[in-house]
């Protein structure tokens, strides 16, 4: 059997009194794609954000990687990246300003080493490393199908290819494991299609991916395995139809149904 | 002289002192843009690299002008000295002034560097004296008539390297990968890491640019006046301050475009109205433009950030 690429064990993240996540235990294997799934509140942004670093969970170990087993709490944000972990937002965080391409090449940031010195000698090797960006964020922004407006800010883009350009920008990263909160939010069914085939895509290129959403429908049809957060706990977690016909579940997102006459 | 002439040489004047407050004023822009901090300790840093400049040149023990390849070295090595120096210094200031405020309230930041301004003030004066220093005569008093106006071989190197300066921080920000993350970090710190960026790290360079382009600035502004005082960087910092809001803080353009406006408005007013009110020229337009205009001359209204 092989390990797990991931392995999230008892994570516990309360904020003051409210407890966001109680003894969370989540496995992810490697080319896996997973669906957290929940009523709003459950907790799904809080384990992300305690995957990715933004919070620091108090009890609890995530572990990442499959030949080193990297422990991921305590590690800074940016840290964490460099393990191999890349996520979206649930409301894209884009940059006022920077072009399609420039974000792409932001997301390069970690896979190139040039600093100021570098820089300002203009050293062979930063010339070299600049071109070898371009080029890599030129054929991430032509994949994500954004080549015709590559130069145009992202933030004057339609919501669905900004999306797009959130997804390039951190395909960019190279991740092992990627982490979509909420990617469908926002988007039109037409949209919804397409990223589910961009996600498909991604899989091809042997990604894991861990995908937030509340809507079923969207998150059955990709997912291997999908699991169900309330109340910050795990309340559920199998294949797609086993989850969906888990009395638990259907508590969870339609109430208790009323004592039977 | 006839008006056309006199308002061209206020003119030339102008862009030379506004060269200097376009180099300070790119310091306070782009520290702001990333931390939304007005590091009033900016001003001293500025001072701090006319004086180094002023140290290597008494140790290389100069008293006359140089001419040719001898006054490039000598200006590129004190400019070197001072910008790295300065950079240094920089990099000092934000690891332990402000780093261990990063997360306290802005103003926690803004007395800070104050009280930065305060310590680097006395520590020149304790090493340098109270008094003026009087700046060696580096340069030969070259000139040349151009139109009827004078242009010293001075002006013509300030201008030049400010703008080979100016040219060279614009394309770094722009075409190199820590300009991205710089460009990057002052819109969304979080994001920025959650790429992978060290925004710690990122913060530390954009000080250090910005402290070796006002060094480069501090050596220009000593040798063009002729001397320096331990508080020069006070008054000098603040219009580079109103440059830098003059042009849109936060905007590096905006910065360049500043400084070189409120020289020539300075040059002009001083020309044109009285000499004596030079330095209130500075601040009426600052007072003016917050009351009008407070996104600057290329700022655009942004949305303050919680």
């Amino acid at each position: 059997m092989p390990s797990p690429l991931l392995e999230i064990n008892r994570l516990t993240k309360r904020f003051g009194g409210v407890v966001a996540l109680s003894e969370v235990t989540v496995t992810v294997e490697a080319h896996e794609i997973v669906g957290l799934i929940g009523p709003n509140g459950a907790g799904k942004t809080t384990l992300f954000n305690c995957i990715t670093g933004l919070l620091r969970p108090e009890e609890g170990t995530i572990a990442f990687g499959r030949e080193s087993r990297e422990p991921l709490v305590g590690l800074a944000a940016h840290e964490i990246v460099q393990c191999g972990i890349a996520r979206t937002f649930q409301n894209i965080r884009l940059f006022a300003h920077l072009t399609v391409l420039e974000h792409v090449l932001v997301g390069t940031y970690i896979r190139t080493h040039a600093g100021l010195l570098s820089a300002v000698l203009r050293r062979r090797e930063a010339r070299h490393e600049e071109r070898w960006a371009l080029d890599r964020a030129m054929g991430l922004v032509e994949e994500f199908g954004l080549s015709r407006r590559a130069h145009e800010p992202a933030v004057s883009l339609p919501f669905g290819l900004q999306r797009r350009v959130e997804l390039a920008r951190a395909m960019a990263l190279e991740p092992e494991l990627l982490l979509l909160d909420e990617p469908a939010a926002g988007l039109n069914p037409t949209e919804k299609q397409d990223l589910l085939g961009v996600i498909q895509r991604l899989r091809t290129h042997g990604l894991t991916i861990v995908l937030i959403d509340h809507d079923m429908r969207f998150v059955m049809p990709v997912s291997d395995r999908v699991i169900v957060l309330d109340y910050g706990r795990v309340i559920a977690a199998g294949s797609s139809s086993a989850v969906q016909n888990d009395p638990r579940v259907i508590e969870a997102y339609l109430g208790k149904p009323s004592t039977q006459q | 002289m006839t008006p056309l002439q006199v308002f061209f040489q206020q003119l030339l004047n102008g862009l030379t002192i506004g060269s200097i407050y376009a180099l300070i004023a790119l310091g306070y822009t782009m520290v702001y843009g990333v931390i939304q901090l007005i590091n009033f300790a900016h001003g001293e840093v500025f001072m701090v690299g006319a004086y180094a400049a002023l140290t290597i040149l008494l140790v290389l023990g100069i008293a006359q002008p140089l001419v040719g390849w001898l006054l490039v070295g000598v200006v590129l090595l004190c400019g070197i000295a001072s910008m790295a120096g300065c950079g240094l210094l920089g990099l000092g200031i934000e690891r332990f002034a402000y780093r261990p405020l990063r997360t306290a309230p802005r103003l926690s930041a803004l007395i800070t560097a104050i009280g930065v301004s305060f310590v680097l003030q006395n520590v020149v004066m304790l090493l340098y004296g109270a008094t003026d220093r009087r700046f060696p005569p580096v340069i030969a008093p070259l000139r040349w008539e151009v139109a009827g106006a004078t242009v010293t071989i001075l002006q013509v190197i300030i201008w030049v390297s400010s703008a080979v300066l100016m040219l060279g921080v614009q394309a770094l920000v722009m075409r190199t990968r820590l300009g991205r993350a710089m460009r990057a970090a002052s819109h969304d710190l979080t994001a920025c890491r959650l790429l992978g960026i060290p925004v710690d790290r990122v913060i530390a360079v954009t000080f250090c640019i910005g402290s070796a382009l006002a060094a480069f600035g501090g050596m220009l502004f000593g040798v063009y006046y002729n001397t320096i005082n331990f508080h020069d960087g006070y008054l000098t910092g603040l219009k580079a301050f109103t440059a830098a809001v003059l042009g849109g803080i936060g905007n590096i353009p905006g910065a360049m475009v500043g400084g070189l406006v409120l020289g020539v408005l300075e040059a002009l007013g001083a020309g044109y109205l009285s000499a004596q009110w030079k330095n209130a020229f500075a601040f009426v337009v600052l007072v003016a433009l917050l009351l009008w205009k407070p996104t600057g001359l290329l700022g655009e209204r942004v949305a303050e950030r919680a």
